[in-house]
């Protein structure tokens, strides 16, 4: 019998389950928006990306800064939110800043390629 | 999906403990927790997940029904836990009608959300925590003109509506939901991942009920929107 007294919720291993199965079966189109970031990253390095691949970086930071922490990927959310801050700025970045934008997708990748298909505990 | 018991006991004349605990599996047990929400009895209400489901499952007329009116509803789905303290306004001298459809009792007053976000997997996840969690129905539309069309058929309870999407974006959906009569008083809840202030300003002043941010957690998210709408 459970006391209702208990306030704390305590993770759920039905939730984390779930979670873990959407995780595989969303993890390639995640990927590919890590894909999206090193390709503009590179584009950068070479001074020669575009309004599109900007725009392109853009969305797909977005996309993954509110996704990642979803899965208990909050480190990911941030790394994401400062790729998409960069992207989303009016200037291009400088060329010189590619090789940091390359270093974050690839922590990004490293990341989301290392969860497992068994979540951390949620909370 | 596997099957779960389904727990009922009645809290004691004291107020401070339960008794009476029976068990009954059920294969659908979250379809019981979606009446549990706006109506005077409150009933304590556990159940576990064990993959058995070897009898049919009483109704919850046949549960409830020769039970003392005052009862209190406890849910828990494996280790969470949902205390709906209902007012106790309704008839609760006879607890079983509560569970009458035909009478609009609490089987028929669930939270029913729509999720409008052109993602899969957010639409997944929200899916998840509001179904799993809350116990609430959900209806999904993965884009703005999509959710426009299941707003007015389905009329749900609360709208979770995306910030950025192709074509029409959230502001614009919402715009076009408060045009019309059907879908004007629905409330709607933002889901954005923009964290800046001035975005956040902006969304504000469109008049929604609540901003509430990506990415957000599965389990606490119902929690968020009841507390936005005033929910108990």
């Amino acid at each position: 019998m459970p006391n209702p007294d208990q306030s704390a919720i305590p993770p759920d291993p039905a939730i984390s389950l779930a979670l873990d199965v959407m995780w595989a079966r969303h993890r390639s189109q995640i990927l590919e928006r890590v894909s999206v970031l090193e390709s503009a990253a590179l584009a950068v390095t070479a001074e020669s990306l575009t309004a599109a691949d900007r725009e392109a970086a853009h969305a797909a930071a977005h996309k993954l800064a509110g996704t990642l922490g979803m899965f208990n990927l909050m480190c990911g959310t941030d790394l994401a939110r400062e790729l998409e801050l960069v992207y989303s700025q009016q200037s291009f970045p400088p060329a010189t800043s590619g090789k940091h934008l390359a270093s974050l997708a690839a922590e990004l990748r490293t990341m989301i390629e290392n969860r497992g298909p068994t979540a951390p505990p949620l909370l | 999906m596997s099957g779960h018991d389904f727990t009922a006991c009645r809290k004691t004349p004291s107020g401070r403990g339960f008794e009476g605990a029976r068990t009954y599996p059920c294969q659908q047990s979250h379809r019981y927790q979606r009446g549990f929400s706006r109506r005077g009895t409150v009933f304590l209400v556990e159940w576990r997940r064990t993959g058995l489901f070897p009898q049919p499952v009483p109704s919850l007329r046949e549960v409830f029904s020769n039970w003392p009116p005052r009862l209190m509803i406890h849910s828990r789905c494996c280790s969470i836990r949902h205390q709906h303290e209902l007012p106790a306004t309704l008839p609760i001298d006879n607890p079983a009608s509560a569970f009458d459809n035909d009478s609009g009792g609490l089987y028929n007053v669930g939270r029913k959300i729509l999720i409008i976000d052109d993602e899969d997997d957010i639409r997944e996840v929200a899916s998840l925590s509001l179904e799993t969690v809350a116990g609430w129905e959900v209806i999904k539309a993965s884009s703005g003109a999509q959710g426009l069309a299941r707003a007015a058929e389905q009329r749900p309870d609360a709208i979770l509506l995306d910030v950025m999407m192709p074509g029409m974006d959230g502001p614009a959906t919402f715009r076009e939901l408060r045009k019309n009569p059907a879908t004007a008083a629905i409330p709607v809840l933002l889901l954005t991942a923009k964290v800046q202030g001035t975005d956040q300003r902006r969304f504000a002043d469109l008049g929604v009920e609540a901003v509430l941010f990506k990415p957000f957690d599965p389990l606490t998210l119902p929690t968020q929107i009841s507390r936005a709408l005033g929910w108990n």
